[in-house]
């Protein structure tokens, strides 16, 4: 088969390819289908056609102009799609690409036509991809891929000899010739194939061994670094020393829909467990009890505790957090979660709200968590006495034998209060102020930690704030409890999130009211030694949320991440859509008004509607022509030559191949008649056949004469019979003289 | 009688006097077609003047030779004012120059005044005598011969006089075979004078028309400027040919496809006709060499100009 042919067909097939995987992926209307399977029959007749055929299929052949008026008719019949019939973005589209697959079919003149077939075959595969995920797709894509390789390896075996055959650019406009070259054996095509197919095999291997970047096997760090703890699931004041400043990040928290700058600085709780039982020493939880969460769709998770009360989602903070590997089952999240979304088998809570998860992790995880914070209500703050239910005092009011001088001070402290609410607020101040927050406390064994926190070092840290705030509210009779967790400070500008360290485990207090919840309250005055921002810290933090992004997009991107994302840009596209479509209807009813007002005024109220609309219609069509011209113009100014002249051209360049084979190369500076008189002297017996071909091209090219088919065909004849006689007598003897030019497929 | 058959005429009755110089009478034809005057410049004794003279007698239209000497006057060849005492008033006597075909005989012998008495009439077919501006008879054509720079006692022409010429031939030695044929002939005729006119003055002037409307593909012309912007870019030559040379060459073309029996110009009129057409309007450079060789010279790097530009496929 000739090379060009082969091209041609291999084109073809791949655009084939392309368009059958599309139409299993996607119903598309029955015209379309005909109107493409017409394009795809009319161009493979075409491949055969230099001279037999062609006569039929020349009359077939629309002008350019044509096509043009057919694109922008499909275009326009694309957002009418859009918007009217399927209004959908991705039918639309396809339909237009289909459209636009039958325009290149129909026109594969030029190299860069046959680039545009790859282009749209390529996106075709690609829609159909994105459109199923079944099996019959496989061999598709797998034959795609084989006769893309194909295609390619023409392509540039046929642009490397028309460079050989062409030693001269610069004046001379040369349009790329698809004629007389040499042809493809059978050996040719298997060993195509076999590349292919090994290549793709390659590919397949890669494609299961290489790990995925996500994952990470080798990766050494999983848990180990992160395990001198700051948050433990226990708390046990017995055992009092320097508690190590762990800067190692835990999470970062993002509020998407919390902004403006007044939120950034405030602490964020985030918290973990929450314990009702003191022994004098540690707390623990009496209630293990945790149960499963249902869990609904979209990996959403939802909870409900008996504690709290459902808030209007309107209400409801959301979190996006980032955990590290931790070696923790807890899961963290502002108070009170109400629904939590990721990607977890199960999760747990107990009665007390906290979370849990099934094992620990140890990868990264992403999570988001609704919550809904509680407040005092209004009618709790001034009433002096409210009605518990038995539950919470059962659990809520226990207090370990403590000495009668914390008991003592507890009275001393609520003494003045009027209600509930402002005796707690007196404990909350007293701890505030009366108390000195430091980390270095001294290491000893204290078998009264409370009462030695409270009554003789009057120094400690959160801990001891805590409990101490929860055994002073239960001897008043006011159930609360402790919660462990961290305290968000450190706000990313950079990224727009907090940054949550180990050393920002903290404790603090949840105290109850029948009405409003539970609420949070933190007795530990702030850390005397938060420094402000240095440049360094504000660099530390630009470069972790560096990190972080790379983390996000590259390390971590996802199929489910690209779903996302093509999600957005549908439901962008679909908001768009629904936005143009809605300014135009505002703006055609505006304009149905100006024209109304205008008619009233200016045309007489009895001149019938449909004239202003038909002289609308004739301004439009003489617009549209107008443009049409201005395009036509610029299209002939463009194409130097008839398509006629390129026909001659083209013919003239292939018996120059011929020549040049021969040995004969014509230098860019003779003349077509100069050249013949070389081929005269040098190829003697080529001389009649040339002479006439190049008679024939100067009366055309040159001349502007019509050229007729039978003189073409004539001289096509001439053609193919010269480059015989180039090959017969090239391979008997070699050209002697002039530069030998080799062939390079024979 | 079609266009092509009377060239053809005209060339076989010119190459009845001149032996074995089938292109120079082509070329010498082409310049009259396309409304150009002639230069010829060669040794004495090669057929200058047979030439002009043989061309003018093949058309059967007004003929005058003016022998350029050192002491000539343009009034001796534009024409004078003369008192008419009968009438009491000037009355212009019209020069030789009032011709169809006019042979400029060693236009170099003559002083540059003189030479440049002939501008007005090459480039505007019209002549200008005290005030009065009076239009010479179509066809005009001016054939001038001259020996070559370096002989002695000439003035050599201004540029202007010379990019007025729309073609600078050299005749050359015949061959011995053509020669023998020359001195075969009967000595006492002088063969110019046996010829008979075929072309009358209508005749050329259709021609001329045909000429004209012959075409000149884009490429071409794209190809024609191509050769002319590199003669103003090589740094051979310190003067590039002018527009009014590319206009020369186009017409020259034009006419020479006519010539040949076409109706649209080829690349090769164009290649061929450029040496005779442009080589007297662009000077070589100082650096050259002197101007003995220069006609020589400029003829060969005009080639070299053209064989490195590529013709359009």
């Amino acid at each position: 088969m000739p090379l060009d042919h082969a091209f041609r067909l291999s084109s073809i097939l791949l655009a084939g390819t392309g368009f059958a995987s599309l139409t299993l992926a996607i119903a598309l209307p029955w015209w379309l289908l005909i109107v493409a399977a017409g394009a795809f029959s009319m161009a493979l007749l075409r491949i055969q056609s230099t001279s037999a055929v062609s006569g039929a299929i020349g009359h077939l052949r629309f002008s350019a102009l044509t096509w043009n008026v057919f694109l922008v008719l499909a275009f326009a019949g694309f957002w009418l799609d859009l918007f009217l019939i399927s209004q959908e973005i991705l039918p639309a589209g396809i339909h237009f690409l289909v459209l636009l697959l039958v325009n290149k079919l129909s026109n594969l003149d030029q190299r860069r036509d046959f680039l545009h077939l790859y282009a749209i075959s390529l996106i075709a595969l690609l829609a159909s991809a994105a459109l199923t995920t079944q099996i019959w797709y496989a061999p598709f894509f797998f034959a795609y891929l084989v006769i893309g390789v194909w295609t390619l390896l023409l392509y540039h075996l046929l642009q490397e000899q028309e460079e050989l055959a062409e030693p001269q650019q610069g004046l001379a406009h040369t349009t790329p010739s698809l004629l007389l070259l040499p042809s493809l054996t059978a050996r040719f095509f298997w060993t195509t194939n076999a590349v292919a197919t090994s290549a793709f095999a390659l590919t397949l291997l890669f494609f299961f061994l290489i790990p995925r970047v996500g994952v990470g096997f080798f990766q050494n760090n999983h848990g180990d670094n992160l395990r001198t703890t700051g948050f433990s699931e226990h708390v046990d004041l017995g055992v009092m020393g320097p508690v190590k400043q762990d800067p190692s990040i835990v999470m970062r928290v993002e509020l998407p829909e919390r902004t403006g700058h007044d939120s950034k600085w405030e602490p964020l709780y985030l918290r973990g467990v929450a314990y009702n039982r003191y022994d004098g020493k540690s707390w623990t939880n009496s209630l293990p009890h945790r149960r499963m969460l249902t869990e609904l769709p979209e990996d959403t998770f939802t909870l409900r505790t008996s504690g709290t009360k459902p808030a209007p989602p309107a209400r409801q903070l959301r979190q996006e957090i980032l955990l590290e590997p931790l070696d923790t089952t807890v899961l963290f999240g502002t108070p009170f979660p109400t629904s939590v979304k990721g990607h977890f088998l199960s999760l747990q809570s107990d009665l007390m709200g906290s979370l849990y998860l099934p094992f620990p992790l140890h990868t990264r995880t992403q999570y988001t968590v609704y919550s809904s914070p509680t407040t005092l209500h209004t009618t709790e703050k001034k009433s002096a006495a409210l009605l518990y239910p038995d539950f919470i005092l059962q659990q809520y009011l226990q207090v370990p034998a403590v000495n009668e001088q914390v008991l003592e001070l507890a009275r001393q402290i609520t003494q003045p209060a009027t209600s509930i609410a402002h005796a707690v607020a007196l404990i909350h101040t007293h701890l505030l102020t009366h108390y000195r927050y430091n980390l270095d406390v001294p290491s000893l064994q204290s078998p009264h930690p409370l009462e030695d926190f409270l009554l003789t070092r009057k120094t400690g840290y959160c801990e001891h704030y805590a409990t101490a705030m929860v055994v002073m509210l239960r001897t008043a009779g006011i159930p609360a409890r402790l919660v462990t967790g961290f305290l968000a400070t450190e706000w990313n500008e950079f990224g727009g999130y907090y940054t949550v360290r180990q050393r920002d485990a903290h404790a603090w207090v949840e105290v109850y009211f029948p009405q409003s919840g539970w609420i949070t309250m933190d007795p530990t005055p702030p850390s005397p030694d938060a420094a402000g921002a240095t440049w360094w810290q504000s660099a530390t933090r630009a470069m972790d949320s560096l990190r972080l992004k790379w983390d996000r997009l590259f390390v971590h991107y996802s199929a489910h991440d690209q779903f996302t994302v093509v999600q957005g840009i549908r439901e962008g596209g679909e908001a768009v859509r629904a936005g143009f479509a809605e300014t135009l209807s505002a703006l055609s009813a505006q304009a149905a008004a100006i024209v109304g007002r205008m008619g009233s005024s200016v045309i007489p109220s009895d001149v019938p509607h449909y004239a202003i609309t038909l002289l609308l219609a004739i301004a439009a069509v003489y617009g549209a022509s107008a443009i049409l011209r201005r395009l036509r113009n610029r299209r002939t100014q463009h194409s130097p030559f008839s398509t006629q002249q390129q026909t001659v051209i083209t013919l003239y360049t292939s018996l120059l191949q011929c020549c040049a084979q021969r040995g004969i190369t014509k230098p860019a500076s003779a003349t077509p008649m100069e050249f013949l008189e070389q081929i005269r002297t040098r190829w003697e017996e080529a001389w009649p056949l040339a002479d006439s071909v190049t008679r024939l091209y100067t009366h055309v090219r040159f001349g502007e004469a019509a050229l007729t088919e039978e003189a073409l065909a004539t001289a096509e004849a001439q053609v193919r019979t010269l480059r015989l006689l180039g090959h017969s007598t090239a391979d008997s003897q070699p050209p002697s003289r002039g530069p030998v030019m080799p062939s390079r497929l024979r | 009688m079609n266009s092509s058959h009377s060239i053809k005429l005209l060339q076989d009755n010119i190459a009845q006097v001149i032996k074995g110089k089938p292109r120079t009478i082509e070329l010498a034809v082409v310049c009259l077609l396309a409304r150009g005057h002639l230069l010829i410049e060669d040794v004495p004794g090669v057929g200058k003047t047979t030439l002009a003279h043989s061309l003018a007698r093949s058309l059967d239209c007004s003929f005058k030779r003016i022998q350029f000497t050192s002491d000539l006057l343009p009034s001796d060849i534009v024409g004078i004012s003369v008192f008419n005492r009968q009438k009491q008033a000037f009355e212009f006597m019209p020069g030789p120059l009032f011709a169809n075909i006019v042979l400029a005989d060693e236009i170099n012998r003559t002083t540059p005044k003189t030479q440049s008495s002939l501008l007005e009439a090459m480039s505007e077919a019209q002549i200008s005598v005290d005030n009065q501006t009076y239009p010479l008879q179509q066809p005009f054509m001016v054939i001038a011969t001259q020996n070559p720079a370096e002989y002695h006692g000439t003035f050599p022409l201004p540029e202007s006089q010379l990019d007025r010429f729309l073609m600078r031939l050299c005749i050359g030695y015949p061959t011995p075979e053509e020669e023998k044929k020359v001195l075969d002939r009967p000595q006492s005729l002088h063969p110019a004078n046996e010829i008979e006119p075929v072309l009358n003055a209508q005749h050329i002037l259709d021609l001329q028309a045909q000429a004209d409307k012959v075409r000149m593909e884009d490429s071409l012309m794209d190809y024609l400027l191509a050769i002319v912007l590199t003669t103003r870019q090589n740094p051979l030559f310190s003067l590039g040919v002018s527009t009014r040379g590319a206009l020369a060459l186009c017409k020259a073309a034009k006419a020479l496809a006519l010539a040949r029996d076409r109706t649209y110009c080829l690349p090769e009129d164009i290649k061929e006709l450029a040496p005779a057409v442009l080589s007297h309007r662009v000077m070589l450079s100082r650096a050259q060499g002197t101007r003995t060789k220069s006609v020589e010279h400029t003829e060969r790097v005009i080639h070299d100009i053209l064989e490195s530009i590529p013709v359009p496929v």
